[in-house]
């Protein structure tokens, strides 16, 4: 079996960090997970600088990240990846309590690929981080460069 | 010889003979009787010694030419030595002359007496006619010849008939008959034809010709002619009735006087100028309805006209007529004189002018007003000359400028010649005025000063002014005078820069609200997103984490510690519910509205599409009207209808049979819309509550709901400029209404 390719959750809340996790084992997801804590973690990692600098080479098949992020922000992070000729065609997931249609528009218009608004009901919410980590993680294939890429 | 001088001496004649030596030798008794000399005085003695009286007249040549020529001659003398007339035939003889002379002084005074008569009767302008008693015309004189035409010779010996018109056969013999019975007939008018056929006016006098018996043998008529008489009478007739038509029907009033002021005769316009009838104005005197203020001149003219100082007066006065009201009149009064030029009456002509009295006075009045105005007026009004001089200006002028007209004039000003009208731009407008066009001059900052020292008692002198100037003119066009109306506009020039900085700061004022509003807006808009992005997490731990507690413990728990963790997740679901419908309802208020024309017929269907599955298994029915369209924004309208239905549905879930209501009624300025339902309804009481942000009068228990729908209702129909309402009962159904203005109006709801 190829290996599947890292998701790197980006998420401040630890709460949300463990049920996220716990969402993605109850689905059986074996990928590899990265967590940063914020966004200026998650383009340390991305960019492979900072505490990342000296960490396997290659970029993570989906990203999820928390719009609402300490420091460096989700959607500022998503403008700077899907800036980035090398990183832009890396998935990225906005994974999100917010509601609100502006966050969905400015997500959509800086090149997000899916928008979810975190489900409050923990079992929607397990039924919707394990379809998400299923599609982006194991199904869809991941544009070349991704790590763990063995195809 | 002897028989020879007895007749002599017995002839009615006197008779004497003379020889050749012209002695007396025969002079008989008669001439003795006329001459009142005896023979023997005269016998033997010369005659023209005798009676040298006689020596050269018309007898003396008669006699010696009848002696020395020798033939009879027979004369009539005057005798100067008689003093009588004498008839004389001489005969010659064979010495001497025999004479025969007789005293003829009688006849000759008669044929005298007549022939003086007769040629009385020719040259008379009378036509004097002599006539028998049978009518035939014995004499006829030059005046008849004249009016009739016919000459004597034509018409003697003829019926006097000829002259009589055809219609009046009776005449004559009237007349004839009455100069039989001796009378005498009178200046008798009739007419007569002359010879051409005119018909004349005559008047007769016929009277009877008697002999020397006193029988009546014919009768004289003397005519007149009388036509120009008759012209005359009715010319002056027609001149009268003329004069009394006049009189009458003048258009002004017309009224003799009798020098005492009575009226002696009065037309029927003076009696309507002063309101009485003929009848009862002619017992009154002009005294009497003439104003009393005014009487005493009225008569200090009469006066001088009888003093003959004048021979007619005008003047206006006032009369006051029956009813007591006055009335203006124009009186031209003059005196008549008879022929001795004694004072007779006064002819008066009367005028109402009443009301050029009133027009007078309204002009009057007219101009004193217009000149208050002018004076009065807060614009400062200046009338110039069409050469620039000033001639006049008003007190609003002298304020305006701090100085007085007489100051002014002495400056020797001259609109014209201005050169601060020239620099300010203006002077071409007042060239355009003074061309005869009214022109605005547009306002401009005059500085007194510039025009000459004293022009000014104000601080600052300048002045904005603005002017309009009118040109003037007299009926033929010819500009007479200039009017320059200024206005002072300076303080209202300071008042609009003052404006202008007010609204400067104002303007600064909103810019700084403004920001700040939009500062406070976008805290919160920050903290609704931080609500909720931040208060959802806590929600989504509690339930995950009671979750996850509640697979491990699955077998451990009992069911009281089950319960406790499935109310924890109800009660994080619950707020959940109620952060999600506060964020939708908080965003009503600043989401931008998009106007369109709605049709809510198609809305309200759509709706009950969309609330089949809740609908499913129930027995409703629905009563959908006729629904008008309105502008809004879709979407809102939907959210509105949406609520209203589906609290509808809620609130008649106790119902058997639930029955709903949709309609609307249009009137002038609104659409109302209402949702009926046979619901639970609610208590009056409390209608106030219905719309309020989580206000509900029901328990969960009963129907489930957060209280929002209603307040979104009614926050949707304020920002589109509507009325919410409801009415219900307690378990009498509720109908809830809503009102949308038919014209599209701004967003007033935009600021809540």
């Amino acid at each position: 079996m190829a290996q599947l390719g890292k998701i790197l959750l980006v998420e401040d809340d630890p709460h949300d960090v463990e049920l996220t996790l716990t969402a993605l084992a109850a689905n059986h997801l074996t990928n590899e997970i990265v967590v940063v804590r914020d966004g200026a973690e998650a383009l340390d990692y991305l960019y492979q600088r900072g505490a990342y600098a000296s960490r396997e080479a290659g970029n993570p098949a989906v990203i999820l990240l928390d719009l609402k992020l300490p420091k460096v922000d989700g959607l500022e992070v998503l403008k700077r990846v899907k800036a980035d000729p090398d990183l832009k065609t890396t998935p990225v997931v906005m994974l999100t309590s917010s509601r609100e249609e502006q966050d969905l528009v400015e997500s959509y218009n800086s090149g997000s690929n899916a928008y979810v608004v975190k489900p409050v009901g923990f079992g929607d919410f397990v039924e919707a981080i394990g379809e998400l980590g299923l599609f982006w993680a194991v199904i869809n294939q991941p544009p070349p460069g991704s790590t763990g890429q063995t195809r | 010889m002897e028989q020879s001088s007895a007749i002599l001496e017995n002839i009615s004649d006197a008779f004497y003979a003379v020889d050749g030596e012209w002695r007396f030798t025969y002079v008989n008794r008669k001439a003795e009787e006329l001459w009142g000399r005896s023979r023997e005085e005269l016998l033997g003695k010369s005659i023209w010694e005798e009676f040298s009286q006689e020596v050269g007249s018309e007898s003396y040549r008669q006699i010696r030419r009848a002696a020395e020529e020798g033939f009879t001659t027979s004369f009539e003398s005057m005798s100067s030595d008689l003093g009588k007339w004498v008839a004389v035939r001489a005969y010659p003889m064979q010495s001497g002359v025999s004479v025969y002379f007789e005293d003829v002084t009688e006849r000759k005074l008669a044929e005298e007496e007549r022939a003086r008569l007769a040629a009385i009767v020719e040259s008379s302008d009378d036509i004097i006619i002599g006539k028998t008693l049978d009518g035939i015309i014995t004499s006829w004189n030059k005046a008849a010849e004249r009016l009739y035409g016919y000459s004597a010779h034509e018409v003697v010996g003829q019926p006097i008939s000829v002259l009589v018109p055809p219609e009046r056969p009776d005449e004559i013999p009237g007349i004839l008959e009455r100069i039989r019975r001796g009378e005498k007939v009178d200046h008798f008018e009739t007419v007569r034809v002359a010879k051409d056929g005119r018909r004349l006016d005559v008047s007769l006098t016929v009277s009877p010709i008697k002999d020397s018996e006193g029988n009546i043998t014919g009768a004289s008529a003397i005519a007149r002619d009388i036509t120009q008489n008759k012209l005359a009478e009715q010319a002056l007739r027609e001149s009268e009735e003329r004069f009394r038509a006049t009189f009458e029907q003048a258009a002004v009033g017309v009224s003799h006087v009798a020098l005492d002021g009575s009226w002696i005769r009065v037309n029927q316009k003076l009696c309507d100028i002063v309101g009485y009838p003929r009848e009862e104005l002619l017992h009154l005197s002009f005294q009497e309805i003439t104003h009393p203020d005014d009487l005493d001149q009225d008569v200090g003219h009469l006066r001088r006209m009888l003093k003959g100082e004048t021979d007619t007066y005008t003047t206006e006065k006032r009369y006051i007529k029956k009813d007591g009201s006055l009335v203006w009149i124009n009186l031209t009064t003059s005196l008549l004189r008879d022929p001795s030029r004694e004072p007779g009456y006064f002819v008066s002509v009367i005028e109402d002018i009443t009301e050029r009295k009133w027009v007078e006075e309204e002009l009057k009045l007219s101009e004193e007003r217009f000149r208050n105005i002018v004076e009065q007026s807060p614009l400062s009004v200046q009338i110039l000359s069409p050469d620039g001089r000033t001639l006049r200006v008003n007190r609003a002028w002298e304020e305006l400028w701090g100085v007085t007209f007489e100051e002014f004039d002495n400056i020797g000003y001259n609109l014209l010649e201005d050169q601060q009208l020239v620099e300010r731009g203006i002077m071409p407008y007042i060239k355009r005025g003074f061309a005869g066009e009214p022109t605005l001059i547009p306002p401009i900052v005059y500085d007194p000063d510039e025009t000459g020292p004293g022009m000014t008692a104000h601080e600052d002198p300048r002045r904005w002014v603005r002017a309009f100037i009118y040109p003037v003119k007299d009926e033929v066009g010819n500009i007479r005078e200039i009017t320059l109306m200024h206005e002072d506009i300076t303080e209202r020039k300071l008042a609009e820069e003052e404006v202008r900085k007010l609204n400067e700061e104002l303007e600064q004022r909103i810019r700084q609200r403004t920001a700040q509003l939009e500062e406070a807006n976008r805290e919160l808009e920050s903290f609704s997103y931080s609500v909720s992005h931040d208060l959802r997490a806590p929600l989504r731990h509690i339930d995950g984490f009671a979750q996850m507690l509640q697979k491990r413990t699955a077998s451990a728990l009992d069911d009281t510690s089950k319960r406790f963790l499935n109310t924890i997740a109800e009660s994080a679901d619950r707020a959940r519910e109620l952060i999600d419908n506060l964020l939708s309802f908080s965003r009503l208020g600043r989401t931008e509205m998009r106007h369109t024309l709605v049709d809510m017929d198609h809305l309200v269907r759509e709706m009950l599409k969309d609330l089949q599955f809740e609908t499913d298994g129930r027995d409703i029915v629905w009563e959908i009207g006729e629904l008008s369209e309105v502008h809004g924004d879709p979407a809102m309208l939907r959210l509105v209808v949406q609520n209203l239905l589906s609290n509808a549905l809620k609130y008649t879930r106790t119902c058997q049979r639930a029955v709903i209501k949709v309609g609307s009624t249009v009137g002038e300025e609104e659409a109302v819309f209402f949702v009926r339902d046979n619901g639970v309804g609610f208590d009056e009481a409390y209608t106030d509550k219905l719309f309020g942000v989580f206000q509900r009068l029901h328990s969960m228990e009963q129907f489930e709901g957060t209280g929002i729908g209603l307040a979104t209702v009614r926050r949707i129909i304020q920002r589109h400029a509507g009325r919410t309402w409801a009415e219900g009962n307690v378990d009498g159904g509720a109908t809830f209404y809503f009102s949308l203005p038919l014209v599209e109006r701004s967003d007033v709801g935009a600021a809540r």
